[in-house]
């Protein structure tokens, strides 16, 4: 039952599950990846843009100043014009802290300083092409960002000068703070060095204050690797234990990247959403499927069910037992037919148990006539012969001998149709087998001597006491002798013996007889079954049911032409041997 | 010599370091709350020399104070009452005040500090105190200040501080807050367990000081202190980011200005002086200065006082106006170099601030010819020179305070802090009438004259009132009253998560 149900589901989940669980995989593979690309492009695409705009926000600073000095240069301006276009200069453009013109020998000119010029020619930096240099970022006292740009000067193909400008990058952070992936996902910058000099989360601001270095930073680290080839991408777990997506593009020609960063969650949390939902509509359709197969399994297997149910029953002997199948379908005419065939089932046993009945009457009958006809005859002829000899004082004894003795044939004729009917109650005493076997083989010895049989005994050596019925165990050997010598032909032998087998007395009843065949050995101790011509079948169905009483068993071998063993096994009584002396 | 120590003070108090009011902030010691709060000390002064400026603010109070639109309430003083000639002023005082060291604040105590006061050369800034002549003490806590003459100033000068001598130490204080040690950088105060408006929720105040007011911006960032006591002009837009601070605003009550030395016979023309206020683009130069945080000023009266005629016609940017007020006072471009009508200097102390005021009016006064040469001084150098009057002009910032009697001080005729020799008989008038105003309506009259006359005569280019910016962490609830600096209150700031901040030891 439970494999046709276990092959059912796996039909089930081959036919429809398994399509829509390898379909939803592979979606959401599909979704995953998809998105992950498209999130990743776009973080890049923001990074790449804020890479331009710093890089354009340096390189137009840097062209301000050129423009600057451009005005300067070769246009033979006095000093206090000089000092005016500077001074102009740094209000007309707030990113520039100071500008300073210098001579060649490197003495002050101009100013936009009111004060003392505090800013000097870079030695080294970022070339902006021949006569320009851009230093490199630092952190000024007061945690600005700032960087120094330097233009040579000529005049008439010789150097005149240097005009230096010092650029606050302040619009830097403006724009990275501008820059917002999603909630949570921020832009930042870091120099070449690996200091943090921007940051977009107000969170994080404290590291650029902390002067924070990210050389080591896994994402910083492989833009490196990459030698500043392009936008990367890396997936890494943050300071905070938060797995992050962060892109980077590099700054050139400055060595700066600019990085994205956002959380893993955030970022891919339309395709979270959508897996989400692609998850329970697959589920769903599971279940549904799941449901409508089992409903449909259900309706399908259980006619078979109940098919298998009415099989057995009816196999089990219940033959009224019939299937319900409700379908209207090929199960339905199973169903049907299953019923006609256990009706007619019903009709042939109820024949064949008629017939047995007849057949047993008869049997009982003809064991019946055969049994009392006899004795009955040999009354009657008794009557008839002392009426006419009534005077014969010898054949009135020989009269009365007769008609005692038949009719204690009748009367154990009679007593065992009652013992079938309804047994008799044995007793219990100790009993010893020795003795109870001896008498009843020296009592049985004239019927064997006159049959032409030798019956011997063989008695254990052993005590063998057990609780037992005399009268009783005196009838089942008597059946068992008597039966044994009937079965065997004149000069054969019949042996009787007791043994101490443990716990247990063996009595066995021997013959050389015919034997019983094996086919009829396992219906040899039921009720008018006998392998007699003549007879009611009864004493060893006696037999057995006296034997059982005594909480004993009863055997049988028997071998064609060779002879039949019947083997008895009772407990040995309990009590001690002195007891059972006493008592015996 | 006196007048020269006045002007001293003057200078120092018109000085942004020197007149900060108090700040506040950190953390703890011992299951206590610690306020840490940072704040810039001016370049070339003692890096605490604006820590005591602010600390005198939470350890001193007056009889009265000075609400934002100019009216006085009560401190010290639970009220008072004034005679119907104003000669007598009755002042009942609080009778559960008591000094840091534990005696009653009562009359005897009060006006022991008043004639301390009144016998010191600080009294030259407070006109209202001049004209005192008694006090009487008729009960413990009751006290009558006699004038000579009837003044309003008086409540407005009764916010000096009431304190008592300390043999061993520094005078004795009655604020929420007591100084308990100093160091070259740091000050710390503790809270005073008796103040009488009841005893402060941040048990310590440790002001720290910073070189720069972006210095101590990254260390707020740092998270090294609570409150910034000055966000600096350019920070504001980063601070709006932040969300873990809280920033409270206010306009501060000191102007900004290019004040003329009157004795340099450039600047005696009115119309000269007119002429330069018309040059000055206030608005372009409170935007690139300020960074949009201040409001233009025409005058050195407070223009959010109550009595202020907000009506009356500014100085607009108008080049040509000024160009022709130039040439109306006979003023002509010279051959010089660079060629101008008028030539002066003007010095002003270190500050970047300044420095970029000062590029910016340079280039509004060239537009109409005008050649002003800046220098940029130390300040030691800065005082020295204003002292001796070795200047045609200084950019600097002047308090105006809440009241009217504060530009008194350094504009009527006859006060010694008008060390600029400013004279109009017109505004010593409308002073004259501030002081012995007896209702409302004669003081917004007299205060409407006094702003007419000085737009009318005016004694430099005022340029601006800036805003001030304080920042605090949102780990602490502040106590905010409208248009008042919150360091005001600060005896009331609490934790925001009860707590959070508590060290236990």
């Amino acid at each position: 039952m439970k494999r046709i149900a276990s092959r059912f589901a796996l039909l089930l989940a081959a036919a429809g599950i398994l399509p829509l669980v390898l379909y939803g995989a592979v979606s959401i593979f599909s979704l995953r990846d998809a998105t992950r690309r498209s999130v990743i492009s776009g973080n890049e695409n923001v990074a790449r843009r804020v890479a331009e705009q710093i890089g354009l926000y340096v390189q137009t600073n840097v062209d301000i100043l050129k423009s600057v000095g451009g005005n300067l240069e070769e246009t033979n301006l006095e000093r206090w014009q000089q000092d005016r276009i500077l001074k102009t200069a740094v209000l007309d453009f707030p990113e520039f802290r100071e500008i300073t013109l210098y001579d060649a020998a490197g003495g002050q000119l101009a100013s936009s300083r009111v004060g003392k010029s505090g800013v000097r020619f870079p030695q080294s930096g970022t070339p902006f092409g021949s006569n320009i240099i851009l230093s490199p970022i630092d952190i000024d006292s007061d945690f600005l960002p700032r960087a120094v740009v330097g233009i040579k000067l000529s005049h008439v193909g010789r150097s005149s000068g240097s005009l230096v400008g010092e650029i606050s990058l302040e619009e830097m952070w403006r724009m990275v703070d501008r820059i917002k992936v999603g909630e949570q996902g921020y832009a930042l910058v870091v120099a070449s060095g690996g200091a943090l000099i921007a940051h977009g989360n107000p969170d994080e601001k404290p590291r650029v204050a902390r002067g924070d270095n990210l050389k080591d930073q896994p994402l910083v680290q492989l833009v490196h690797a990459e030698q500043n080839k392009g936008p990367v991408s890396l997936e890494f777990a943050s300071d905070r234990g938060i797995q992050m997506l962060g892109v980077a593009a590099p700054l050139e020609p400055l060595g700066w990247t600019v990085m994205v960063e956002q959380p893993r969650s955030e970022a891919y949390a339309v395709a979270d959403r959508l897996t989400r939902q692609l998850v329970m509509i697959i589920g769903l359709a599971l279940l549904v499927t799941v449901t409508v197969g089992y409903f449909f399994g259900r309706s399908f297997i259980r006619p078979i069910f109940e098919l298998m149910r009415g099989t057995a029953a009816v196999g089990g002997g219940r033959l009224t037992e019939r299937v319900k199948i409700t379908s209207k379908d090929e199960f339905k005419q199973l169903g049907d037919a299953f019923n006609s065939m256990a009706d007619k089932l019903v009709e042939l046993t109820e024949d064949v148990r008629k017939k047995e009945r007849q057949a047993m009457f008869g049997r009982m009958a003809a064991g019946l006539v055969h049994d009392l006809s006899h004795p009955v005859q040999n009354i009657g002829n008794s009557c008839k012969l002392i009426v006419r000899v009534f005077d014969d004082p010898e054949y009135r004894q020989t009269f009365t001998r007769t008609i005692d003795r038949e009719i204690d044939t009748l009367k154990r004729v009679l007593d065992d149709l009652r013992n079938v009917a309804r047994p008799a109650p044995v007793e219990r005493f100790p009993l010893d087998m020795n003795r109870a076997v001896a008498d009843i083989v020296e009592s049985m010895r004239g019927y064997a001597d006159e049959s032409g049989i030798g019956l011997e005994s063989k008695f254990s050596s052993e005590p063998v006491i057990v609780e037992g019925d005399a009268f009783a165990l005196g009838r089942v050997y008597r059946n068992l002798i008597t039966n044994a010598i009937q079965a065997t032909q004149a000069g054969g032998r019949v042996t009787v013996a007791t043994a101490r087998a443990g716990a247990m007395v063996e009595v066995s009843v021997s013959d050389t007889g015919s034997g019983i065949p094996q086919e009829r050995l396992a219906a040899i101790f039921d009720d008018f079954v006998t392998t007699k011509k003549r007879g009611l079948g009864l004493g060893l169905a006696i037999t057995k049911r006296i034997v059982e009483q005594l909480d004993g068993t009863i055997a049988v071998s028997s071998e064609m032409g060779k002879g039949t063993t019947f083997t008895m096994r009772f407990p040995v009584a309990a009590r001690p041997m002195a007891v059972v002396a006493a008592a015996g | 010599m006196l007048a020269v120590r006045l002007l001293g003070l003057f200078i120092c108090l018109s000085l942004p370091a020197c007149s900060h009011p108090p700040a506040a902030s950190a953390r703890s010691s011992s299951d206590s709350v610690t306020l840490t709060i940072g704040l810039p000390f001016m370049s070339g002064r003692d890096s605490l020399n604006g820590i005591q400026q602010a600390v005198r603010l939470l350890s001193f109070e007056g009889l009265a104070q000075i609400e934002p639109e100019g009216r006085p309430q009560p401190r010290l003083a639970q009220g008072w009452t004034v005679s119907p000639d104003g000669l007598s002023w009755t002042f009942q005082l609080r009778d559960n005040a008591f000094f840091h060291d534990g005696s009653p604040v009562d009359s005897t105590a009060v006006k022991a500090s008043l004639e301390r006061t009144l016998s010191s050369p600080a009294v030259a800034m407070s006109p209202g105190l001049v004209d005192i002549i008694g006090i009487d003490t008729p009960k413990p806590y009751q006290l009558v200040i006699k004038l000579r003459r009837r003044s309003t100033f008086l409540l407005d000068d009764l916010v000096v501080s009431i304190s008592k001598p300390s043999p061993d130490g520094p005078p004795v204080g009655t604020g929420p807050y007591v100084t308990d040690s100093t160091t070259p950088t740091e000050v710390t105060m503790k809270a005073f367990p008796s103040y009488y408006r009841g005893v402060p929720s941040a048990d310590r105040i440790v002001w720290k000081s910073y070189p720069t007011a972006r210095a101590s911006w990254a260390s707020m960032m740092r998270g090294e202190i609570d409150v910034l006591f000055e966000v600096p002009p350019d920070a504001f837009e980063f601070m709006s980011s932040e969300d873990s601070v809280e920033k409270f605003s206010f306009l501060r009550n000191y102007v900004h200005g290019v004040v003329f030395n009157m004795h340099r016979p450039i600047f005696r023309d009115s119309r000269v002086r007119r002429a330069l206020n018309h040059a000055v683009n206030r608005v372009a130069l409170i935007n690139q200065a300020f960074d949009g945080h201040g409001v233009p000023a025409n005058t050195p009266t407070w223009p959010d006082h109550w009595a202020s005629d907000r009506n009356l016609p500014n100085y607009t940017y108008d080049p040509a106006r000024a160009t022709a007020l130039m040439e109306e006072a006979g003023l002509k471009i010279d051959d010089d170099r660079p060629p101008a009508r008028m030539r002066f200097k003007c010095i002003f102390p270190t500050n970047p601030v300044w420095e970029r005021m000062a590029l910016m009016v340079q280039r509004d006064f060239s537009q109409i010819g005008v050649d002003v040469q800046f220098e940029e001084l130390p300040l030691a150098e800065f005082n020295r020179r204003r002292v001796n009057g070795d200047f045609d002009a200084v950019l600097s910032e002047l308090i105006a305070g809440n009241s009217a009697g504060r530009p008194y001080v350094f504009w009527h005729s006859s006060s010694k802090q008008n060390s600029v020799g400013y004279q109009n008989p017109q505004v010593d008038n409308a002073f004259d009438r501030l002081r012995q105003a007896t209702d409302d309506a004669q003081t917004r009259a007299a205060f409407r004259d006094l702003q007419l006359q000085m737009l009318d005569d005016p004694p430099g280019v005022f340029l601006a009132f800036g805003q001030l910016t304080r920042a605090v962490s949102r780990r602490f609830t502040v106590t905010v009253v409208p248009g008042n600096d919150i360091i005001r209150s600060i005896n009331e700031w609490h934790l925001a998560v009860q707590g959070a901040e508590r060290d236990s030891n």
